[in-house]
């Protein structure tokens, strides 16, 4: 065992490659995953599609004659309170939902992957401060904070992004300390350090890429949580500022309308739930192709 | 794995079936809202906007009457206490008129009843003799006597920031004469002092109370109704007070509790829950036909408006203002954020605010002439930004910021909550552009004041004119109420033409009942009085 | 045992310290204060300047924390800024609802996950465990609020058995448990079903099994025993986070709780409410997760060996 491990360390080029190929074999395998992938990739294709054809005119226009019409061939989706056509409306916050399930979620693991890695590695009282840290963003409820944030910086994507990154923060943090934990003091640091790496090298190109299967895992599984966090955001009020048809938002606004136009509510609510449907499956997929010795 | 596919599609399906059972199949009296043009505006026909609400029958003698009442609040109460700032709400007025009294009781807009005070004389608007009843107690026995009232103007006076210490500041001094007879002298003459003590929220209160008890003593008064019960934004109950001088309410206990989802709102109301509730102007058409229902509308005298900071150079510019008015079609506001329940506002003016200036001509529609304005300036397409907050400026944000991209103007919209507006649009700001709002017009016309007159927190235009402020200051000594009439005319005139603001609608409001309620009076400010409600049940 | 205890509880003072500072410091940030929602129409700049004097809002914010954090170290955590009434108070006579609430969500949901996971563990792999896993993911995906609006309309309106509103009876609790309980039953679900699977195959249960120990001795000692730890372990996480107060589904369904004090403390700008209700709700989130160390360390010889011995095992996850 002991000499593959120093032979991968040689060809870890190789090995990498060699893995990708294999986990992606093993997803492909996996009827739930593929189906979570096809959705996000349809998602991403829709929200190409709105940059390319859609402005933001189209999205808000204004209709007196056509308002809480239930769906018809004209408007795939009905009407909203305003005559705006809920179908383009709908997929054009397609876009919000993909920041928040990639952006936000990206902010919150490269900065918790970061300082996780940190506090992992040199342990003692930067273990101990950061771990703490950690401990009071956790405690600090997730729609609390967000919402705080929001009334600073005004609504608005980014906002949003910033409040929904720092709610993930803390599940980064851990995991990266984690996984650098039990890498620690394996051979290949062992190794590296004999032959004279810098403790940098060595965190970045050793330690790290051998705890990228539980970032991804966490990652995936933090986009569904996002996304829902974020439509429950919008729908207190605390999210893109109006008219911006963020799927949440949309919900909030059709609530009033429930018993005279219940579509309203209904279309984005089930476009939140595919997105966090979808990033569940992948997510679930992605761990179990990633991890060999998990069987069926 | 297929049959994961397989499982998968079947979960996906119920959830959809369900979903779309409940989407689809609507009960019948919706079936009017389906059709694709609305129902038409002239539903309410604007062009005789609705009567002024009077003063409702008297309820018939030999019927049986439901004991309890309960009505929904238009917003939270977090305290029952006159002299705290965080009293002062829309909703205030409602619960005071449950449970205090005035020295005098304003019925509708601008005429006057004795109350507390049998009556009151005064000769050159500044000294001002009243003469109380001697048979009132106070819900914790105590009788009503000239020191209760004493003892509210000093800790009026005491409160300061709020809008009670404002009024009652205007007196100098008071003399009690005997128990039941105090003047009370003002600093200087003020014509409309007799509505300004008349106010619902600025009632008389009971000395011994705050004394003994400084929690509770806040929550006694003369009224028809002792409070039993009050949970902090959730809901207050009340008692009848058998004792009481004027007319007795018919129920015998009342609550009045807050419902935040309107949609739950609407379904306590159709299950029966409720005996009153507010109805948004988009539920209306549904309950209108229903004979279960008695729906209860009147305008209010609030008017919506669109406010330019003239702090700001472009919007300084008069001939930018002239392209956003002569752009604006404030009837489509009316029919989109009231789906048609409102009257589009010629002048920015209260709906039935007195000594109206009905010569004054509302500015055209015209884009042709906008776009002609609009070149005079120096606006390059940069965004403009308005800001709002409150769900109905939203939605008229968003009509205003549609209706001016017909003429080429770029509006970026700022929705926030209630402080932050308030935060921005301070007196003096220099960062809020354009502020949509809707600003409060009781019956007299000095409410202009708040919205012309320099250094007040509502002139959210930080508009000045000397000769307006001068003009406002005469008027509010003139005690000839021809001359008064001309000077307010006069000042309509001049804001009418340099636009600071510009008018968009007021508001049609619905209270719906149950069959067989009644004896609400209605205020077009919403300071209804909800003590005399009923609910015949046979 | 006991000195890990007092360790960690004493570790929630300067945690508390730093939530306290960052809320009071966040809501300062904020535009706007309290005195903003307390002007009315005809409040000339004079009258705000007397208003901000009376609520403090004239001294530097330092000032004002300082005022607070001393308060707050006597063990007074103050009054609302709008009521005047005692912060404390006011969380606890709200707070039985929100109690009763989170634990019938999480008696419910647990009375259906737990047995639905070890169901679709023994059953992995078959038709059984694709539906189980299904209905957990759409738990999981499904909005709390969107399926709140969904039941509202349908119970309450189209088929009027429950209550639209609060109404002090067990009937206003049925669709908030429901709404609440589906997404938590969802992810316990989901954990005992995997904790089962990774103890399945472990050595021991093919060493149990050869032997000839009975099937159900070998599901009770040895498979439940040892998957334990993370199902309560995510229970404990679940109990933490709904306690904290769900501020959608309680604006949804009208329902006086914690939750809509926090989201109307902050629109109001009332920092001393706001700070209280997160400290309090910091404070019960960290008793709690103490207490689930406590069961592990009742429940699992191991766990508890470590304590005594000294040895201090951080969790790591």
């Amino acid at each position: 065992m002991r000499k593959s491990k120093s032979a991968t360390l040689i060809s870890k080029q190789y090995r990498r490659k060699g893995f990708l190929i294999e986990v992606w074999l093993r997803l492909r395998t996996n009827r739930g995953a593929v189906f979570g992938l096809a959705v996000l990739a349809l998602f991403i294709l829709i929200m190409v599609y709105t940059f390319i054809f859609m402005t933001p005119a189209d999205v808000s226009k204004i209709d007196s004659k056509s308002r809480y019409l239930p769906p018809s061939s004209a408007h795939p989706f009905g009407t909203d309170d305003m005559g705006r056509d809920l179908f383009v409306r709908v997929l054009y916050g397609t876009r919000y939902s993909l920041a928040i399930a990639f952006g936000a979620v990206g902010i919150g693991a490269v900065i918790g992957t970061f300082f996780g890695s940190i506090a992992g590695y040199y342990g003692g009282w930067t273990d101990q401060i950061i771990m703490r840290i950690t401990d009071v963003l956790h405690s600090l409820p997730g729609i609390l904070l967000g919402m705080v944030i929001v009334t600073i910086l005004g609504a608005g994507l980014q906002t949003l992004m910033i409040a929904i990154g720092f709610t993930v923060i803390s599940g980064f943090v851990r995991m990266a300390r984690a996984s650098v934990l039990s890498v620690k003091t394996s051979e290949f640091v062992e190794s590296a350090r004999a032959i004279g790496m810098s403790e940098f090298r060595i965190v970045f190109s050793q330690v790290l890429p051998n705890s990228i299967s539980p970032l991804i895992v966490t990652f995936t599984a933090r986009m569904a949580t996002s996304v829902l966090a974020a439509a429950g955001l919008s729908f207190l009020g605390f999210g893109v500022p109006v008219p911006l048809p963020e799927w949440g938002a949309l919900i909030s606004a059709g609530r009033n309308y429930l018993t005279t136009a219940p579509h309203l509510t209904l279309f984005p609510g089930i476009f939140i739930m595919l997105m966090a449907f979808s990033c569940a499956l992948l997510g679930d997929g992605l761990r179990d192709a990633l991890d060999p010795k998990l069987n069926k | 794995m297929k049959k994961a596919k397989i499982a998968l599609c079947i979960i996906f399906c119920v959830v959809l079936v369900m979903s779309a059972l409940v989407g689809c199949g609507k009960a019948e009296p919706e079936d009017t809202t389906q059709t694709a043009t609305p129902p038409p505006a002239s539903s309410t026909p604007t062009a005789s906007p609705p009567p002024a609400p009077t003063q409702p029958p008297p309820p018939p003698e030999d019927v049986k009457y439901k004991e309890d009442i309960v009505v929904t609040l238009g917003d939270k109460v977090a305290v029952i206490d006159i002299f705290n700032p965080a009293f002062q709400s829309s909703q205030a007025a409602l619960v005071t008129n449950m449970i205090y009294d005035n020295l005098v009781y304003c019925t509708m807009d601008t005429t006057y009843e004795p109350e507390l005070a049998t009556s009151w004389e005064t000769d050159d608007y500044k000294t001002f003799t009243f003469k109380l009843r001697d048979d009132v107690k106070f819900h914790n026995g105590e009788p009503f006597t000239a020191d209760d009232v004493a003892f509210t103007i000093d800790k009026a006076r005491e409160s300061v920031g709020t809008m009670i210490n404002d009024k009652f500041s205007q007196i100098e001094k008071y003399e009690i004469v005997n128990d039941y007879e105090i003047i009370l002298t003002l600093k200087q003459a003020n014509v409309d002092f007799i509505y300004d003590i008349s106010y619902p929220t600025y009632p008389i209160v009971n000395r011994e109370a705050y004394e003994n008890d400084p929690d509770k003593g806040a929550w006694v008064g003369t009224g028809p109704w002792i409070v039993t019960d009050f949970s902090s934004n959730d809901y207050i109950k009340f008692v009848r007070n058998d004792n009481y001088f004027k007319e007795l309410p018919k129920a015998k206990t009342f609550t009045m509790k807050y419902v935040a989802e309107e949609t739950a709102r609407m379904i306590m109301f159709e299950n029966d829950e409720l005996d009153f509730t507010g109805v948004s102007s988009d539920k209306v058409d549904i309950y209108r036909n229903d004979d279960r229902f008695i729906l209860n509308s009147y305008v209010m005298n609030n008017t919506n408006f669109v406010a330019f900071n003239m702090n700001d150079p472009l919007l300084s510019d008069i001939n930018f203002r002239l392209a956003c008015a002569h752009a604006f079609n404030n009837q489509e506001c009316v029919d989109i954020t009231l789906n048609g329940y409102g009257v589009a506002a010629p002048t920015y003016w209260g709906y039935r605010t007195q000594y109206k200036n009905t010569d004054l001509q509302p500015y055209t529609y015209d884009l042709e002439l906008a776009k002609e304005y609009l070149a005079k300036t120096s606006y390059n397409g940069e965004p403009i930004e308005v800001i709002c907050a409150m769900p109905h400026t939203i939605k008229n944000a968003q009509v205003f910021q549609s209706q001016m991209a017909l003429i080429g103007i770029n509006i970026e919209i700022f929705e926030t909550d209630g402080a932050t507006l308030s935060a921005n649009t301070m007196w003096g700001n220099t960062d809020a552009q354009i502020v949509v709002n809707s600003g409060a017009w009781s019956g007299l016309a000095n409410s202009i004041r708040n919205y012309v007159y320099p250094n007040n927190n509502a002139n959210k235009a930080n508009y000045s004119n000397p000769e307006v402020s001068a003009l406002l200051d005469q008027a509010s000594v003139e005690t000839d109420e021809a001359k008064r009439e001309q000077l307010y005319k006069q000042v309509q005139a001049i804001v009418h033409e340099e636009l600071p603001y510009l008018p968009i609608f007021n508001m049609e409001l619905f209270i719906g009942g149950q069959a067989g309620t009644g004896g609400i009076l209605f205020f077009a400010n919403n300071n209804h009085d909800y003590s005399l409600a009923y609910r015949i049940i046979d | 045992m006991i000195r890990y205890t007092i360790n960690r509880i004493l570790w929630l003072i300067p945690i508390l310290i730093c939530v306290s500072f960052i809320i009071f410091g966040l809501l300062e940030l904020a535009p706007g204060s309290i005195i903003d929602t307390m002007i009315t129409e005809e409040m000339t700049t004079e009258d705000i300047e007397i208003l901000k004097e009376k609520y403090g809002m004239d001294k530097p914010m330092i000032y004002r924390y300082g005022l607070y954090m001393w308060n707050l170290l006597h063990g007074d955590l103050g009054t609302s800024q709008v009521t005047g009434l005692p912060i404390f108070e006011m969380y606890m006579s709200r707070w039985p609802n929100t109690l009763m609430l989170s634990l019938s969500s999480l008696v419910v949901g647990v009375l259906i996950a737990i047995p639905l996971g070890i169901f679709a563990a023994k059953y992995a792999g078959t038709i059984w465990d694709n539906l189980t896993t299904g209905f957990t993911m759409l738990g999981l995906s499904m909005p709390a609020f969107w399926l709140g609006l969904l039941l509202l309309i349908w119970f309450a309106y189209r088929i009027r058995i429950f209550p639209a509103g609060y109404d002090g009876t067990w009937k206003c609790f049925v669709m908030p448990v429901i709404a609440n309980g589906f997404s938590m039953s969802a992810t316990i679900t989901r954990q005992t079903r995997s904790a089962i699977l990774e103890v399945n195959r472990k050595d021991y249960l093919r060493t149990a099994r050869a032997k000839g120990v009975p099937e159900r001795q070998v599901t009770r000692k040895h498979v439940l025993a040892n998957a334990w730890i993370p199902i309560i372990t995510q229970i404990g996480l679940m109990t933490a986070m709904t306690l904290a107060g769900s501020a959608v589904i309680e604006a949804v369904y009208s329902w006086p709780g914690v939750g809509y004090m926090l989201v109307d403390a902050i629109s109001r700008r009332d920092v001393t409410m706001a700070c209280g209700t997160v400290i309090l709700t910091a404070t019960l989130y960290v008793l709690i997760l103490l207490v689930v160390d406590i069961i592990y360390a009742v429940v699992d010889p191991r766990i508890r060996a470590q304590y005594t011995s000294g040895k201090r095992k951080r969790r790591t996850a």
